[in-house]
């Protein structure tokens, strides 16, 4: 599990100006999976409100109150703690 | 009675338990309680993402249409504003705008400043300057008061029927999970039921029930949006979109 979260973490969590971001594409299937196994491994992850999930009844940053959405793709209030 | 649309925006934090869409529902169902109105629904609009936008995590705004007696319009929004004041997040910047429809003096300016807000940064004068050309109730309850800019932008997007989703999802009675469109008009606040490409369903069609059932604006109408099922399911021939799917609406 550690390692498919550092693998995660590697391929898809960008730096951008100081802040890190998820960059994959929610419509793609290999990327929505990271961001399940990202969720499933953070002891942060709170599921947000029900007007602002984004998937049913998964656990996923994507669903995550932490998130938030940027431009292109998002970042987290915590920092990616799992990374 | 006159048709009112009443927005709020900014009132959480990221460490809230709650969601603006929560406050807005409250005030909407003490409307109700205390007689001066009926609801219709409150709808979810989503705004620019955008680095120059302090929003806290998705930078949507929260409002409801209701029919009003008139001589309640002060209560409604002295009872807004200070629930709002009172219950917005500490450290949150709400914004709160109440319109009525038939009195807003160009109502196509209002519109196209919710989606300017959609596309662009906008100010917060920008938005007062406008609220107060167009004889509409603006107000601020805390922190910088940038909620404004959402609370007006998200009155517009609703006038032009053409913006959001309804908040929460519907409980509809099915069976094994499927419901004709006929049972699902009687049911529940919908106008229509129609395909994605915009094709009406026809009352005795059936649809596949999701564990999101939530209709969107379209042309001031509540319209349940459905797709063809997915291939190997059995039953029916359309389903609801899933929260994915509907959220681009």
């Amino acid at each position: 599990m550690k390692n498919k979260v550092i693998e995660v973490t590697v391929k898809y969590i960008k730096e951008i100006d100081g802040i890190k971001y998820f960059t994959g594409d929610s419509s793609v299937g290999e990327d929505l999976n990271a961001t399940v196994i990202l969720a499933e491994a953070c002891p942060f992850y709170r599921e947000d409100v029900d007007e602002e999930l984004f998937l049913d009844d998964v656990v996923t940053c994507y669903n995550c109150r932490f998130r938030r959405w940027a431009h292109f793709g998002f970042s987290c209030y915590k920092d990616f703690p799992v990374g | 009675m006159i048709r009112v649309l009443v927005c709020a925006d900014d009132t959480d934090r990221i460490d809230s338990d709650w969601g603006t869409g929560e406050l807005v529902s409250l005030i909407s169902d003490t409307m109700e309680e205390r007689g001066w109105g009926k609801s219709h629904g409150v709808t979810r609009h989503q705004l620019l993402i955008h680095p120059d936008i302090p929003y806290t995590s998705h930078n949507s705004s929260m409002c409801f249409a209701a029919d009003l007696n008139e001589a309640d319009l002060d209560a409604l929004t002295g009872y807004a504003a200070e629930f709002l004041a009172r219950e917005s997040a500490s450290g949150s910047d709400p914004g709160l705008c109440i319109a009525v429809a038939e009195r807003v003096k160009e109502p196509e300016l209002l519109i196209a400043f919710g989606r300017k807000a959609k596309d662009t940064v906008v100010t917060k004068q920008e938005a007062c300057s406008l609220a107060q050309q167009l004889g509409v109730h603006l107000s601020e309850h805390g922190g910088t008061g940038q909620g404004v800019i959402g609370a007006l932008a998200g009155v517009g997007l609703r006038l032009s029927g053409n913006d959001g989703r309804m908040k929460g999802k519907l409980k509809l009675k099915s069976i094994d999970g499927i419901a004709t469109v006929e049972s699902i008009l009687a049911q529940a606040n919908i106008d229509l039921v129609k395909s994605l490409e915009g094709v009406l369903l026809a009352n005795n069609e059936l649809v596949r029930l999701g564990n999101t059932v939530k209709p969107v604006l379209q042309n001031g109408k509540y319209v349940l949006l459905v797709a063809p099922v997915d291939a190997g399911d059995s039953g029916g021939a359309w389903q609801t979109l899933t929260k994915q799917q509907l959220k681009g609406y």
